[in-house]
Order: structure tokens, then C-alpha cells, then sequence
């Protein structure tokens, strides 16, 4: 005798009704749509030390991995089914497709137009909104008020049918579910040569497919002609958050919270409660977060829920109501203040475990390998805590094992990062530039350990996997700077392999597109990586050519980017700055006169935009490169007449951003200033004055005073006079500086 | 004799409908309600009532509306908030001429609205020959709807000086009014709810007493979501307006609805429809009520002064109106506009451009 009973997955209506069949049948041995070839798996699932939501993870041997997901929640169907068969002392058994041949029906998507799992949603979707037109509800909704809600299981029993029904008759059935459905007739038809009574658990939209047709030859053909690949499993724990966002393929659930609610409440005979649970949590959250949340509010809510639900047809409200109903009247109308409190209440934040050990894929081996290797076991708790690195070679110690033990340290962590395993965060260090200590903060959590499951996917080792997902993100980088935010973090995870990929991105990338600010930046954190790549034993070889190419780029490219405007002068001079360390620490590799060249033609260019040409001057004279004589009559130009007195404040504000003292000493550089500021009429005058105060303001005390006697000098005051004006001010000038507040930067 | 009326109220100009509904009423009427919360959903949704075909009188998502309806079955009283233009008041209009066939207790909300016009009033000159009684009794709409269990109204409701709306807070709460002078008081009928509307652009909604707001439900008129919904909304509402004007002009034809429209939209969102090019936004509002009221100019425009036909002249008059309001500030805005989005635009919009080149050259 072979009775079938349709469900949901993730419906707590069929997982409590799923256990009433079940006793009502006491059939011999229970059959559940789930990967045949995993049915080993079920008694791991009716661990009593296993907390749900957990899943079946299947994914291919080779590359590129393909993967299928089994998740289940306490509320599955599927697993109240497979426990109550644990608890009776039956069999239970899984009759789907093998979760390898699924797998290979994914990896060679010659079968359908598609690959299956792209095929399947849009067909999914269709029968929905089939349900939808008819209906006249959102199908969550109309599953809801007419299953979900029901509480007699003869009632349940036929609304189920009546639902699995018009499923089937709203959709068309493709090449995947004709064939998983011949899989699971024949079976079942194997099942009934050993057992008498068997009862069947699967979606309810199969059950049409298989009560009470039994397997026919043509099945037995198709399923002969199946293709299998190799492929891994291992049971993972799970979120309900991840769950809620895989909702549109099936395999999820939208509101994970809100079913368990509904869950706990119909196992305590009080599903009518469940509402006033859902709206309770809302609120006690809000309240929890400060936000405002009255109990007449809540109240009001729950009213107006029933009351649309009424009026939509329902019994009880449905999700939708509720929530409606709470934007309505907690949220002022409005969902963005109780939105945070919504999701933590539908959604919920409740992640699965699994036993120490059971978790099985050569990732979680290799690092718990290297955590027992590194000495670093200790950090696998709940709790954070700190870790700091020295990763210069320890010379106290004789194996190289451990004189670089924090080295190694440092690169896995960077590779678990870079795997996007959050198991490691870096903390800022006080003292910058220290590029041979690390600080760490350690924390082992049920999703570090989901992560380290699906970074499985990417490689069978933490290093391959770190490497995979850098690939990957460097293949996505769309321009220069994201590229080249990749090569220190190559660098960092100690992959000279990816290295040498992100320098060659790097190469192609600066080769057609780059601007010169770019160019100059990325030169930048090139140089830091290559100067510091000794301390992480990476060869920094294959960096250089670019470093060249780079660095010839921006020489030629700057004066070209140096008509612009301020915002991005400011890149340029970080650029100029960054090229000009870089030349200076590289001085075998790069040629200067190159640098040199392109500053020069900036600094006399009087289009250029005035703050990086002050720039490129003060640049040049800091080096040596600007003759006495030639800055002269470079200054004498850009501060005397002709000039707009805005451009040539501006100019000296670029001038005075590198050394001071060199500028300070100048003394002939103060005399032309004077005579530019006395030379101008009151208008110019207030112009240039609120430009240069902010170009002083950012210099200390101490060199204001140096500037101060210098002027003395040249107004023939002595040095002691000048210091005493500068450092009082006079009630006149206070006054006219008040006038200036209402000054118009328009112009600036 | 309804040709003299310039607007007929909503269940006179719907009467027809009306009827019909409550003729082929299947589900149970609430106490003081003349019809069923499905039927006054079907009548602002649309839908069929036995033969008679129900237009829909609110255009977009039916969720706002259910939870309206059901909110006048509850205790609380609705407040409907919203831009201008997303149908506030002829919601409240609407929901009113269905349930109680009376959709004329209307307050309207304004800085000058007293504490007596909410409650009651006096006629003084009775007052003064009879002494207080019942007859020298000026009521209120409110007033008026506690009594016959009735839904009153009240437009802009965030305009009133808070110690009006203060006096809303007892009203809605004890749902009795109670007059010391003739020591009576007055408790609500069953059915009697209030439904209030507000501006998002006006003054704030947020500056309500939260006494007051707890005694509302809030539901939020959203603005039009798409191009298509606008245009049916504005298509439908000048046709109605326009029907009591006798503006001497022909509905102008979908196309300049459509040229209307994604102006309106364009400078609302401060990017052209294709999320290309960033536009300035205007300082004024530019809700789907301007983009009614600039059609609506438009065939003024062309039934007085022009062919009776709406051309792209009357079009640019009209729309130019409707979005510079301040010259020294939207001026620019909206010749930028002109010269970088609606000139690229190409042949559909060419003679409205043309139209505004020549206003604007002034």
C-alpha cells in the first residue's frame, strides 16, 4: 500500500500534519524527495545535536564548481518526517535524483535551453502569478489563509489536494521535473519489493505524478540513461537569514522568522496566537532600539490586521496583513522606521550548528591543519580576541617553521579575508609605516563556519580558495585604481601567482585607459608593496616593468591632466607626491629627468591649474631641479600684475604645500610677495587675503613667526617689532577680518 | 439642474454606481454603513457591480485602500497623507459618499480653523433671545457625524493650530462631545469615524501631537510609481475636471499627456526617464496635481483664446507655469533643462520645444 502526502517545504502546517499522516498510515518505511544517493545523511539530521536551519551541500569535483543546496529547518516537512520515521525505528529514505546527476545536468546544460536551475525559476514564477490572477491574492498570501491556517487535518488533508492540483494545472512540466519524477516512480516501485506499507513525502505538486501510477518501462529507460558526475557532500549549518534570500529559487523561505513563530504556536495547539506573537516581537524590538512603541499601538495593530484580512477573505491575518498592518499603525504609515525591526522579526538571525567534526569539506581540513600548524586553536571561540604579528624572521629560533610563524600567521589570515571567511579582522596599528607588525582581532562564529563551507567552492585549500576569489574579483575590476587595490592584497595573502595575474591586469589596464592621477596614485602603492615585499618573502620581480611603464605614463601624461580644476588638482598633487617617493626610492630603476621634465612644464605653464603648478615648483626646488634665478622670475610672473590675485594666492598655497623651512629661508620669495600684496588695490587686496589665511592657517605658531621676522626684513622693521605685531594683531584688523564673513567664494 | 453645478459631489456624480452596489450587496454591512468594505472597495478599485461596470476612481496599488477601509471599521480614525496630487481628498471623498451616501461634512483645515468649528458654535441672535438651548446649537460636522454615526472630514489637517487639533485628541478618544451649557452630552453612534488628509509638503506632519497621531492610522498615498499609471491618473482626472468646466476644448490627445508627464517626472526625479543625464530639480513641487492643473490650463488656453484644440502653444504656457514659479530661481533651471534635455529629445518634442523657445525669448 503506497499512500503519498503532498507538502511545502518550509511550511509548519505540513510539518506538524506530515507526523498526524504518519500515524495515521504506520507505513513500514518513509520515502522523502531529497538526492537518493545522500540518504545516508538522514540519521546525521535526527541528531539530537543538531540545531537547525542546516542544509545539504552538494558540489562537483571539478572546476567550475557546480553546487546543489538542501536546506532544512526545524518546520521542513521533510525533517519532521524523516525524525518521526527515527523515532518509529523505520527506514526513511530519500527518492529524488541523485544530487550527482543533477550536478551533471548542471555542468553540461546541452539537455535544456538553459542550465536546469535558470529553466526551473521562471517556470515557477509563471505558475504563481497564474494562481495570483485567479486567486486575486499574493500566493503567499492564499497559501496562508487556506493552508497554512487550517488546524483539522481532514480539512488540511483535502485543501492540500485541491492546492497540489491547480499547481500542476497552472504549469507546464519540463525535461527536469518529467525526469525526476520517473526517477522517484521507479523508486518506489523498488521500495514496494521490500516493504508493504510506504508512505511517500514530497512536494505537492509531485504528488499528482506518483499516487497511484506506477513506474513504467519508458521511466526505467530514461533513468538508465543517466549521467552522473563525481561530486562531494557535506551537511553545512545554516541561516535563516540565508535562507530568506534564497526564497525565489524554492529552496528558501521568505520569512524564516515568521513560520517559526507560527511553528512554536501550532505545536502548543495555539496557532490563533501567533499573531499577537508576531506583533509583540515587532514592538518589544522597536522598543529594544529605542524607537517608540506603544501597547495601544500594538493592540490597534492587531485589530486592523484581522480586519483586513476579513476583508481580503481570510480567517486570520496572513504575513502581508500584519505587516501592513504594523506599518499602519507603528510605523506611522510609513515602512522605513519599523523596517530593521521587520526583518529582524520575519527574517530572524537564528544560524544552525552542527556537532565539532561533522562539517566535512577539505577547506574546514585545511584550516583546522593550519590553525593546529600556526598555534592558533586557541582563537576558534565565540569571544574576540586580540592577536599581534611581528613578521620579521624570528632569529632566536632554529626551524624556519617557527622563525616565521607570524608571518604565516599573517598570510592565512589575509587568505581567509581574501576567501571572504570572516574570521580575522584588522585593527589599525597607532604607529603607521610599522609594515612588519599586524594587529588582529579574533572570532570564531557559526557563519565563519558557513563561509569556510562555501569557500570550499572555490578551492580545496584555504590558499587555492583565497587565490580563486581574488581572480574572480580582479576579473570583475572594471578601471585602474580597483585593479591595483588587488596587487597588495595579493601581496598580503602571499600569492606571488596572483601577483603576477593582478600585475598583468594592471599592465593591460594602464596601458589603454589610465589617467595620469591614477597612473601616479596606483605608482604609489605599487612602490609600498615592492619596497615591503622582502618582509613577506615575495619575489617583487614581476612588478617592476610595470612600475616603469606606470611611472613613463604619468611623466608624460600630467602636464596633458593639468588643466582642471581644484578637486582634481588635489588627486594630481597626492599623484605628484606619490610619484615623486616613488622616484626617490626607486632611484636605480626610474630616471628622474623624466619626473623632473614633466614638473617643470607644469610649474611654468600659466593655463595649468595654479595650485598643482605652485606644486610641481615647490617640488622642483625642493630637488635641486628650480635655479635660483628661474624661480624668480617664475614667481615674479605668477604674482605680479597681470595674474588674478585669486589664482596667485592659490599658486603660493600650492608652493607651501611641501618642505616650509625650505620656503621660509627664502628670503627674496617673501620680498616678491610683499611687493605683490602691496602693489594691489583694496577689491584684489580682500581676495588674495582670504586665500593666503587659509594657506597660513595650517602652519604652526613657530613658523608663522619665522615668516613674520622675514617680512620684518623686508619692510625694514626690526625682527622683534614684526613679532610683536604678528602675534597681537591690531582692533582694526580683527574688525576688518570680521568684514570679511560675508565675503563671496564665488570666484575662489 | 445639475448642469448649474460647477462640481457635483462625488455621490451624485456616482449615483448610478452607487446604487448598483448596494442593490447586489452579498456580504454583511457594518452598523452606520450603507454598503460592505468589499463593495467600497470595489467602488474606488473598480470592478463590476451585477451589470453595472464600476470605474475605478483610485488608480494604483489596492493595498493603501484596503487598509483605509479597514481602518474605519476599527476605532481608529484615518489620516491620509501624501505629495500633492496622490489623491488624498478624492479618497476621502470617495470613501465617505460610499459608506454614508453624504460626503459633505467637511472641515477645512486652515491656520483660521477655531475650536468651535470642529465642536459647535452659536447663533448668537437666537442665543441671545432664548438663552442656550438646543436650537440656538450651531453643530459642527463633526458634530453632525457623531450623531448620525456618520465619517466626517477634515482636509489638511496639519494646517490647524494645535489646540484645534488638541481638541480632535478628546473628541476621537471619549467619542462624545459634551456641551456644559446646556449640561448634555452628546456620544457617538456606531459607524462615526473621521478621516483626515495632510500634505508632506506642507507643514510637517511631523509636528502633530503624538496624542493626536496615536488616535490616527496612518496610510501613505504613494506618487504614481510609473510613467503609465501618471498618465491614466491625469488622463482621467482632466477628463472629470473638465466635464464641469466647459472649458470650449477637446481632451487633448494621448501624446500630450505623455510630453507633459515626462517633464513633470523628469524634473521631479532630477534625472531624465532613461537614468542618463542628472537634471536640476526646481525648487517648487512637481506633483501629478500640477501636470492636472497644466492640461487643464492648456485647454482653457486653447478653448478661449486658441482653435479649441490643444497645440503645443498652449502646452508650453501651460507647463511653463506649472514649473517656474519663482523666476529668479527656477528660471535657470528650466531653461537648462530645455536646452539639454527636452532639445535632444527629438521629433515628439520638437514643437514644444519650439513653443518654449519663443516664450523664452523674451
Amino acid at each position: 500500500m503506497i499512500r503519498c502526502f503532498g507538502v511545502r517545504h518550509f511550511s509548519p502546517a505540513c510539518a506538524a500534519f506530515v507526523r498526524d499522516f504518519l500515524d495515521e498510515t504506520k507505513p513500514n518505511i518513509v520515502l522523502i524527495e531529497g538526492p537518493s544517493d545522500l540518504s545516508g545523511l538522514i540519521p546525521k539530521l535526527c541528531d539530537a545535536q543538531v540545531q537547525f536551519p542546516a542544509a545539504i551541500l552538494s558540489y562537483t569535483e571539478q572546476q567550475p564548481v557546480q553546487t546543489v543546496l538542501y536546506p532544512f529547518a526545524e518546520f521542513s516537512p521533510e525533517l519532521q518526517a524523516m525524525r518521526w520515521a527515527q523515532q518509529a525505528g523505520i527506514p526513511a529514505a530519500f527518492i529524488d535524483l541523485p544530487a550527482s546527476a543533477l550536478l551533471a545536468m548542471r555542468t553540461q546544460p546541452e539537455s535544456g535551453e538553459e542550465s536546469g536551475s535558470d529553466a526551473e525559476i521562471p517556470q515557477r514564477e509563471s505558475v504563481y502569478a497564474a494562481l495570483e490572477r485567479v486567486t486575486g491574492l499574493p500566493h503567499e498570501t492564499f497559501w496562508e489563509y487556506h493552508l497554512e491556517q487550517v488546524t483539522d487535518y481532514a480539512d488540511f488533508l483535502a485543501a492540500m489536494r485541491e492546492y497540489g492540483g491547480s499547481l500542476r494545472a497552472f504549469s507546464e512540466i519540463d525535461e527536469e521535473t518529467a525526469l525526476r519524477e520517473a526517477f522517484m516512480r521507479c523508486q518506489i516501485a523498488d521500495a514496494t519489493e521490500k516493504y508493504e506499507n510506504i508512505a511517500v513525502i514530497t512536494g505537492a505538486f509531485h504528488t499528482a505524478a506518483l499516487d497511484g501510477i506506477p513506474a513504467s518501462d519508458a521511466d526505467r529507460k530514461r533513468i538508465a540513461k543517466l549521467k552522473t558526475v563525481p561530486a562531494n557532500s557535506t551537511l553545512m549549518p545554516y541561516s535563516y537569514y540565508r535562507l530568506s534570500s534564497r526564497a525565489g529559487y524554492g529552496a528558501g523561505s521568505t520569512a524564516p522568522g515568521y513560520f517559526e513563530i507560527l511553528w512554536d504556536c501550532r505545536r502548543k495547539n495555539r496557532l490563533d496566537r501567533a499573531p499577537a506573537e508576531y506583533l509583540a516581537r515587532l514592538a518589544a524590538y522597536l522598543r529594544k532600539t529605542g524607537g517608540a512603541a506603544f501597547t495601544a499601538n500594538v493592540i490597534e495593530s492587531l485589530r486592523l490586521a484581522e480586519t483586513v484580512a476579513g476583508l481580503r477573505g481570510g480567517n486570520a491575518p496572513a504575513l502581508t496583513d500584519l505587516h501592513d498592518a504594523a506599518v499602519t499603525c507603528m510605523g506611522e504609515g510609513s515602512f522605513a522606521g519599523i523596517a530593521t525591526a521587520c526583518a529582524d522579526v520575519e527574517i530572524g538571525t537564528r544560524i544552525g550548528s552542527l556537532p565539532d567534526g561533522w562539517v566535512n569539506t577539505s577547506v574546514q581540513k585545511d584550516f583546522l591543519d593550519q590553525l593546529h600548524d600556526l598555534k592558533l586553536e586557541r582563537y576558534r571561540t565565540g569571544a574576540a580576541q586580540e592577536l599581534e604579528l611581528d613578521l620579521r624572521e624570528n632569529l632566536r629560533v632554529k626551524s624556519e617553521k617557527s622563525a616565521f610563524l607570524d608571518l604565516h600567521r599573517s598570510s592565512l589570515l589575509h587568505r581567509l579575508r581574501a576567501a571572504g571567511v570572516g574570521f580575522g579582522t584588522q585593527l589599525e596599528r597607532e604607529q603607521d609605516n610599522a609594515t612588519w607588525a599586524e594587529r588582529w582581532s579574533l572570532r570564531w562564529t557559526p557563519e565563519t563556519e558557513i563561509a569556510l563551507v562555501e569557500a570550499s567552492l572555490l578551492g580545496d585549500t584555504v590558499e587555492e580558495a583565497a587565490a580563486a576569489a581574488l581572480n574572480a574579483r580582479l576579473k570583475a575590476a572594471s578601471d585602474l585604481p580597483e585593479t591595483a587595490a588587488l596587487l597588495p592584497e595579493a601581496f598580503l595573502c602571499g600569492l606571488p601567482d596572483c601577483v603576477r595575474t593582478a600585475a598583468s591586469a594592471v599592465q593591460a589596464m594602464a596601458a589603454d585607459c589610465a589617467q595620469a592621477a591614477d597612473a601616479g596614485i596606483t605608482l604609489g602603492s605599487l612602490s609600498v608593496s615592492v619596497r615591503y615585499g622582502s618582509i613577506r618573502r615575495i619575489d617583487p620581480a614581476p612588478l617592476l616593468p610595470l612600475m616603469e611603464q606606470l611611472y613613463l605614463k604619468f611623466s608624460l601624461g600630467l602636464h596633458g591632466a593639468a588643466q582642471c580644476d581644484s578637486d582634481a588638482a588635489d588627486r594630481l598633487i597626492a599623484a605628484c607626491a606619490a610619484a615623486a617617493e616613488t622616484v626617490t626610492a626607486h632611484a636605480q630603476l626610474l630616471d628622474r629627468r623624466h619626473l623632473v621634465w614633466a614638473l617643470r612644464t607644469v610649474a611654468d605653464d600659466d593655463s595649468a591649474n595654479p595650485l598643482l603648478s605652485g606644486f610641481a615648483a615647490a617640488l622642483l626646488l625642493e630637488w635641486g631641479e628650480l635655479p635660483q634665478t628661474d624661480f624668480s622670475a617664475l614667481m615674479q610672473r605668477r604674482l605680479s600684475y597681470g595674474a588674478s590675485p585669486a589664482d596667485a594666492a592659490l599658486w603660493f598655497e600650492g608652493l607651501s604645500h611641501r618642505s616650509r623651512r625650505a620656503l621660509i629661508a627664502r628670503l627674496s620669495l617673501w620680498e616678491q610677495l610683499c611687493a605683490f600684496l602691496s602693489g594691489l588695490e583694496d577689491g584684489e587686496f580682500r581676495t588674495a587675503l582670504v586665500v593666503l589665511r587659509r594657506t597660513f592657517s595650517t602652519f604652526t605658531a613657530g613658523e608663522k613667526a619665522d615668516i613674520a621676522e622675514n617680512i620684518g626684513e623686508v619692510l625694514g622693521l626690526g625682527a622683534t617689532d614684526a613679532a610683536a605685531v604678528m602675534l597681537g594683531g591690531t582692533s582694526a584688523e580683527a574688525a576688518a577680518f570680521d568684514g570679511l564673513d560675508d565675503f563671496d567664494f564665488d570666484d575662489i | 439642474m445639475s448642469t448649474e453645478i460647477q462640481r457635483l459631489p462625488a455621490e451624485e456624480l456616482f449615483k448610478a454606481e452607487l446604487d448598483a452596489l448596494i442593490a447586489n450587496e452579498k456580504y454583511p454591512v457594518p452598523a452606520g454603513w450603507r454598503m460592505s468594505p468589499r463593495s467600497v472597495l470595489t467602488y474606488l478599485m473598480g470592478g463590476k457591480a451585477g451589470k453595472t461596470e464600476i470605474t475605478p476612481k483610485y488608480i494604483g496599488d489596492r493595498r493603501p485602500i484596503e487598509i483605509a477601509i479597514s481602518t474605519l471599521l476599527t476605532d481608529r480614525a484615518l489620516l491620509l497623507i501624501g505629495e500633492p496630487g496622490t489623491a488624498k481628498s478624492w479618497v476621502s471623498e470617495h470613501l465617505t459618499a460610499a459608506i454614508n451616501g453624504n460626503s459633505s461634512q467637511v472641515i477645512q483645515g486652515t491656520a483660521g480653523t477655531t475650536e468651535e468649528q470642529i465642536r459647535y458654535s452659536w447663533n448668537y441672535a437666537m442665543l441671545l433671545a432664548q438663552g442656550p438651548s438646543f436650537q440656538s446649537l450651531v453643530k459642527s460636522p463633526v458634530y453632525n457625524a457623531m450623531e448620525t454615526g456618520t465619517i466626517a472630514r477634515i482636509e489638511e489637517i496639519s494646517r490647524c493650530a494645535s489646540e484645534v487639533q488638541d481638541a480632535l485628541i478628546s473628541l476621537l478618544s471619549e467619542k462624545r462631545i459634551s456641551v456644559p451649557e446646556l449640561s448634555a452630552e452628546v456620544a457617538a453612534k456606531r459607524g462615526f469615524s473621521v478621516i483626515a488628509t495632510a500634505n508632506t509638503r506642507d507643514k510637517g506632519v511631523n509636528e502633530m501631537s503624538a496624542a493626536l497621531k496615536r488616535r490616527f492610522n496612518v496610510v501613505i498615498l504613494p506618487p504614481p510609481p510609473d510613467m503609465e499609471t501618471e498618465i491614466s491618473i491625469v488622463r482621467s482626472r482632466v477628463e472629470q475636471l473638465s466635464h464641469g468646466m466647459e472649458l470650449g476644448a477637446k481632451l487633448p490627445e494621448k501624446s500630450a499627456f505623455e510630453k507633459i508627464v515626462t517633464v513633470l517626472r523628469e524634473l521631479r526625479l532630477g534625472q531624465t526617464l532613461d537614468g542618463q543625464v542628472k537634471v536640476k530639480q526646481p525648487a517648487g513641487t512637481l506633483s501629478t496635481a500640477e501636470a492636472i492643473s497644466a492640461m487643464i490650463n492648456s485647454m482653457a488656453l486653447a478653448g478661449s483664446f486658441g482653435t479649441g484644440t490643444v497645440t503645443d502653444e498652449e502646452l508650453a504656457s501651460a507647463v511653463q507655469g506649472a514649473i517656474v514659479k519663482d523666476e529668479s530661481r527656477d528660471g535657470a533651471i528650466w531653461r537648462e533643462y530645455l536646452e539639454n534635455v527636452m532639445r535632444k529629445k527629438g521629433k515628439a518634442f520638437a514643437g514644444l520645444y519650439e513653443s518654449l523657445g519663443r516664450l523664452n525669448q523674451v
